[in-house]
């Protein structure tokens, strides 16, 4: 005789959907109003019928665990399934400490409750075959300390069906990622809408092996970690693999450590030939200022030593670049008035503004406070910026009245700094590789090295800078700063006030 | 009547360097710092010898050399010393006289040029 499915529970549109899940089990099913009927269907059917009963924690008329404690009483051979909340895991575990078979947690899964009926089944024949034989109970004590384990182990832990649907998670997955317990793994890892490719999860489902992969995945809050991963395959008792169990590894501090050393290789690479050429002009100053002495030529001496003086500043210079990036810097947190900081940085470059003939604008909030950063780094950061819109102007059409406009407010917590130009502007080819590592639109006149420098500064006190820019119109960077860090890291570190809040 | 050399680099102080190098050696010189003009250049002034650097932000040595070979024959057979800071750069150009890594020797270049122009 097959056992017979009862069920009861608060919400009985959820109760139907599931009984109809378990009546495609092929068991008969009964959907029963309150706790007490279905005491009295296991009171009326002692005549040998097996029943498994699923119950929520809240029947209409006790609670989920009185019903369990009841039915454990009663004279029927049946066995009881508590449907669980997410976070009414201890009562699920109450409940299996007064002989529950099993729980599960909401919302369920037809792969979870097909394992927990076949448990259920198990269970009633052993208990109709050998009444003393006790079944361990699925969380005992020390699977209690696995569980325990299991949720602190510093690594991303899923367990996932054959749909990539994940049915089981430790603590720092939730804590990261979400406790959508049901959700498929695609979604809540990568934001996807279908299965990754090459999926690690479905080659062990197919093969029964561990498989690995390199991925990088999304947070709740948007960041992106690189992750390792290694799958192994659970089975049940006929040793069929009914669940893959994924562990991810954050790498993503080993990873940004390979790039760092990758990009000083280029860097090696890149700067050699800069400095190449710097030392060719350099020769050539050399024999313009020797020869100007042979010949006593005053105005080939002065070339001759203009040149000299203008390539040892750009030895100089691109040499404290690759010092700057190659060194572990420590940030010097200070509390800076914001008004002076900005008055200082539009001092240095004004200068070199009027010497090419640009107007530089200034338009700074008379009231804005004080802000922390370290303002030797982030003033390089913006006199870089400033100077590459007066370059931009300067190496743009002669005729046209060029104008630097440097503002400065205060909003949403954040301190913006804004350099914007009617120089030439960029095209999109520039604009998406403006920061990166050693690319120059300068031709041999830059290293590459500055704006990833500003770039890298400001993200590392948290803040970020956007550019707009237009052919023919101009650019516009903007400079988010936070005001206030959350922490003050003297170490190095890139992550040092990341955590301050997000940018708007 | 002198001998003209068409000197190519993206760095206009090396271009000041090879020109008063040139000039004071009895040279006559032509220069540009972009190779994407260079093509037109060549065939207004008529070198008898080109310097030309690698890399440089418009067009690349390589491709302004392609581009005057195929201008004709005489074009083919002006010759050419590459100048530049990359390494390897002897198979950049494979019919160039000489190819010589920046910071060069002056009295290396010279030597070359003047071997190269049959004085």
């Amino acid at each position: 005789m097959k056992t017979r499915v009862l069920l009861t529970g608060k919400d009985t549109s959820r109760t139907e959907a599931i009984a109809n899940m378990a009546a495609e089990s092929g068991r008969p099913v009964t959907l029963c109003a309150t706790g007490a009927e279905v005491l009295s269907t296991l009171d009326s059917g002692t005549d040998g019928g097996d029943f498994i009963v699923l119950c929520d924690l809240h029947p209409a008329d006790m609670t989920g665990l009185d019903l369990v404690e009841r039915i454990r009483n009663t004279r029927a051979n049946a066995r009881t399934v508590v449907a669980v909340g997410p976070d009414e895991i201890e009562q699920g575990v109450k409940a299996l400490q007064l002989d529950a078979s099993d729980f599960m947690v909401e919302p369920i899964t037809r792969d979870a409750l097909d394992v927990c009926l076949k448990r259920a089944d198990q269970r009633l024949r052993t208990d109709g075959c050998e009444a003393s034989a006790q079944l361990p109970a699925p969380f005992d004590a020390p699977q209690l300390t696995f569980q325990q384990l299991f949720d602190e182990v510093p690594c991303y832990i899923s367990v996932q069906d054959r749909n990539l649907r994940i049915t089981r998670a430790n603590r720092r997955f939730k804590e990261d990622f979400g406790d959508e317990i049901g959700g498929h793994c695609y979604h809540i890892y990568k934001y996807r809408s279908t299965p990754c490719p090459n999926c690690p999860v479905e080659n062990t489902f197919f093969d029964g092996k561990p498989h690995q992969t390199e991925e990088i995945v999304t947070t709740k809050s948007g960041e992106q970690h690189n992750v390792l991963i290694w799958t192994a395959p659970i089975r049940d008792d006929s040793g069929e693999i009914t669940h893959v169990m994924e562990i991810a590894t954050d790498i993503t501090q080993i990873r940004e450590l390979q790039d760092h050393l990758t990009n000083l290789g280029l860097m090696i690479g890149s700067i050699s030939h800069g400095i190449k050429g710097m030392l060719t002009a350099l020769d050539g100053g050399m024999y313009k200022l020797e020869s100007g002495v042979k010949r006593k030529d005053y105005d080939k001496i002065k070339e001759g030593a203009d040149l000299i003086k203008l390539m040892a500043n750009r030895v100089r210079n691109t040499v404290l670049d690759i010092l700057f990036y190659a060194k572990e810097r420590d940030l010097n947190w200070e509390n800076v008035n914001v008004v002076e900081f900005a008055d200082e940085i539009a001092a240095v470059v004004d200068a070199k503004a009027k010497n090419e003939d640009i107007r530089l604008v200034r338009d700074i909030d008379s009231s804005l406070g004080v802000f922390d950063i370290d303002p030797s780094v982030v003033s390089c950061a913006l006199v870089n910026i400033l100077e590459n819109a007066i370059e931009a102007c300067r190496d743009d059409d002669p005729e046209k009245d060029h104008e630097i406009l440097f503002s400065v407010s205060r909003q949403n917590g954040h301190v913006i700094f804004k350099v914007c130009d009617n120089g030439p502007g960029m095209d999109r080819e520039t604009l998406g590789k403006m920061f990166s590592l050693f690319f120059s639109s300068k031709g041999s006149k830059g290293t590459g090295l500055g704006l990833f420098i500003a770039n890298d500064v400001i993200e590392q006190h948290g803040g970020k800078i956007e550019v707009e820019s237009e052919l023919g119109e101009g650019t516009c960077f903007t400079i988010l700063l936070p005001a206030t860090c959350r922490w003050h890291h003297n170490k190095a570190s890139d992550l040092a006030c990341l955590s301050s809040g997000p940018i708007s | 009547m002198a001998k003209k050399i068409l000197i190519i680099d993206d760095d206009p102080n090396i271009v000041s360097y090879l020109d008063d190098l040139f000039t004071d050696n009895g040279y006559q010189t032509c220069s540009t710092s972009d190779g994407a003009g260079a093509v037109d250049l060549v065939k207004s002034e008529k070198p008898d010898l080109i310097t030309l650097d690698l890399e440089m932000p418009k067009e690349w040595g390589p491709r302004f050399y392609r581009k005057l070979t195929q201008q004709g024959d005489e074009y083919r057979d002006i010759p050419v010393i590459v100048i530049s800071g990359l390494e390897s750069n002897q198979y950049a150009i494979q019919k160039a006289v000489a190819s010589l890594s920046k910071p060069f020797d002056r009295e290396e270049l010279l030597g070359i040029v003047k071997e190269t122009l049959g004085e």
